[in-house]
């Protein structure tokens, strides 16, 4: 069987980009939990979510972004998350009220801009 | 490729591995029905959020199933039936209660019904085809 999704993921600079391709649903957040918190280390200031590829997230996948942003701020390292705006998951997270608590941007170069702009470890907010 | 009925009813097994292929299949319905990409997407968000409930709060191993009945009124608004067969439990879920108000913000009506025999959700929302 295809699996739903895949997760692969790249460093730029301080940043670990992590691409999300295909879909999340409840039968396979557990394993994409998993997977976003083996690339996060002490040495990673932020950790960018590329959702831009991502055709299916419904709130057991925001859940899991809602966790995984408090579990950073505790380690004063912040979650970043790029979607496409006015995309059918970007909708989602709209709905939902994560851009209030993770920082949102349009595309992966918007987002990199973004952290490398903020300079430095994020601090607690 | 199964065939899309006026009325679409779904049955199958309480497990989060069946998820995929009844959003697959009721997304297919839904468009073909002439339901936009983007309402088409609200919706089964919403069902999946039911659905999902559904199998989280299923109780015991095996034997609980879950039914979805959708069809599409003369007004152009389409009405989804979730049912789960199991007893009714705490949830351990993924969604931590965000499933319900993400139904809310993506339906005209929400309807949860909890009874001894199983928990069936209504959900209607009016189409219009992303115009």
């Amino acid at each position: 069987m295809t699996p739903l999704a895949e997760l692969l993921d790249e460093r730029r600079g301080g940043t670990v980009v992590a691409h999300v391709r295909g879909e999340v649903d409840a039968s396979n957040v557990a394993w994409l939990g998993s997977g976003l918190r083996g690339l996060l280390t002490n040495r990673s200031d932020a950790l960018l979510i590329d959702l831009t590829e991502t055709t299916y997230l419904d709130s057991a996948g925001i859940a899991l972004l809602f966790t995984l942003a408090g579990e950073m701020r505790l380690h004063q390292q912040r979650l970043h998350v790029a979607v496409v705006p006015g995309s059918n998951v970007g909708r989602m997270l709209t709905l939902s009220g994560l851009e209030a608590t993770v920082a949102t941007h349009p595309g992966i170069d918007d987002a990199l801009a973004a952290i490398a702009g903020a300079g430095g470890p994020a601090t607690l907010d | 490729v199964p065939p899309l009925p006026e009325r679409l009813e779904l049955r199958f097994p309480a497990r989060t591995s069946a998820l995929a292929d009844a959003r697959h299949l009721l997304r297919r319905w839904l468009r073909f029905r002439g339901a936009g990409d983007a309402e088409a997407y609200d919706v089964v968000v919403a069902c999946q959020e039911a659905c999902t409930n559904a199998i989280e709060h299923a109780y015991g191993p095996g034997g609980a199933e879950v039914r979805l009945e959708a069809f599409i009124d003369d007004e152009h608004r389409v009405h989804v039936t979730v049912r789960d067969t199991g007893q009714w439990r705490a949830p351990r879920g993924t969604g931590r209660g965000r499933g319900l108000p993400m139904m809310n913000a993506l339906m005209d009506e929400v309807d949860v019904r909890r009874e001894a025999e199983g928990t069936e959700v209504r959900l209607v929302r009016r189409l219009n085809g992303d115009r």
